[in-house]
């Protein structure tokens, strides 16, 4: 079909939306029957696209909320901020079973290794055991977070496992604020745990190849 | 040197650095260009408004906290989904709630032929706000207003709202259209 004898894009939207005047269907309907492989992926696409919004939401928030936060960012650039809504904490190891002489007790399996991390931040500490004991090199990470603060409860918390800023994995704890990832392999991860009202932060943890 | 003048088209290093000096005028933009998207990622797991409300508030308290830590490279509008993210799980779990069903992938492949089939719907409505953002202000208004309200106001209440010709509205809609599916198939 001939660009001069094709729909333009906006009466092909307007077919797909069931907004052509009825004069116009008719001309439209039989230039799409013989279509082209261009317009006929046009169509496709409008037709995808009109299923796929109707599945999504894209929507404003209520001004209030802007609102607020145009004012917590006076507060937190030009004010001296006054602690509460909400905070980002940095964790801080503590201890690494992998730097520690052989006799401090670091325990291994019969069939690998494990290895023990304890971070610490203001209001919780979190510990991991990396168990890396297979041929593929993948390890499992089980950890568990240890509230210092009566506030909240371990079991609030999800984790969320970044590579390069990317998200990996994410998890909730349970009640006893333990958690699991598995089978990841060697590389370099970013491990945040959040609750409503505070983010930590672990240093960045690499797994080796061996 | 200048400092470059801030404007809605300014880059996200550009109004970060000015939100870093104090400007409320680049942390409104921000705000403009991801407010949608961070309210918009809970409500696609079926948490309420409410909820959704309190997470905006929690993630951009987040990223005030984080200005300073931020390289200005870094991807925000992904920065801003994946805490966005963690967040939503979170309070999936404190309202026992299950997460919603999985999105039509033939619509998506199509929609969408570089990104993965397998997009969760977090991932989605990232990659339809990139798109978005690079719009005009108006294209962003009519092509929200028409495709993503839930509400589906009529032709009349788009043009008051945005304060157009009502016999407009059909070929401005088509042309944001046009440019949305170019910049999305790009992506």
């Amino acid at each position: 079909m001939s660009t001069e004898n094709a729909p333009t894009f906006e009466e092909l939207l307007d077919w797909v939306e069931n907004r052509l005047p009825s004069q116009t269907v008719q001309r439209v309907e039989q230039q799409v029957a013989t279509a082209d492989a261009s317009l006929t992926n046009e169509v496709k696409w409008l037709q995808a696209f009109g299923k796929l919004r109707k599945q999504i939401k894209l929507q404003q928030p209520p001004q209030a909320v802007r609102t607020a936060l145009m004012e917590r960012f006076v507060q937190a650039r030009h004010v001296r901020k006054e602690p509460g809504f909400f905070r980002r904490l940095w964790a801080v190891l503590n201890f690494d079973s992998a730097l520690q002489p052989a006799a401090s007790g670091v325990r291994t399996g019969e069939s690998g290794h494990t290895r023990q991390l304890i971070y610490a931040a203001d209001v919780v500490d979190i510990a991991l055991n990396i168990q890396s004991n297979r041929p593929d090199q993948q390890v499992d990470i089980m950890g568990q977070i240890l509230a210092n603060d009566q506030a909240f409860a371990p079991g609030d918390f999800s984790i969320q496992l970044l590579q390069a800023g990317n998200e990996v994995d994410l998890t909730l704890a349970d009640d006893g604020g333990e958690f699991l990832f598995t089978d990841l392999k060697p590389g370099r991860y970013q491990f945040v745990l959040s609750t409503e009202q505070f983010d930590v932060q672990l240093p960045e943890l690499e797994i080796p190849r061996e | 040197m200048d400092k470059p003048a801030i404007s809605s088209t300014s880059s996200d290093a550009i109004l970060l650095q000015a939100c870093r000096n104090g400007n409320a005028g680049a942390w409104s933009h921000l705000l403009n260009r991801y407010e949608r998207l961070v309210y918009s990622i809970p409500l696609n797991y079926g948490l309420a408004a409410e909820d959704a409300a309190d997470i905006a508030q929690i993630v951009f308290t987040a990223l005030l906290e984080s200005l300073d830590a931020l390289a200005d490279d870094s991807n925000l509008g992904g920065w801003l989904a994946t805490v966005t993210r963690r967040h939503t799980w979170r309070m999936l779990k404190r309202r026992r709630l299950q997460a919603t069903d999985t999105l039509d992938s033939e619509a998506l492949e199509i929609v969408a032929p570089k990104q993965s089939s397998q997009l969760e719907r977090w991932e989605v409505v990232e990659w339809l706000n990139k798109g978005l953002i690079r719009l005009n202000e108006r294209c962003q208004a009519l092509i929200t207003a028409l495709y993503f309200e839930e509400d589906e106001p009529s032709y009349s209440e788009i043009a008051q709202r945005l304060r157009m010709a009502e016999g407009s509205i059909g070929p401005t809609r088509a042309r944001c259209l046009q440019k949305l599916k170019e910049l999305l198939t790009e992506q």
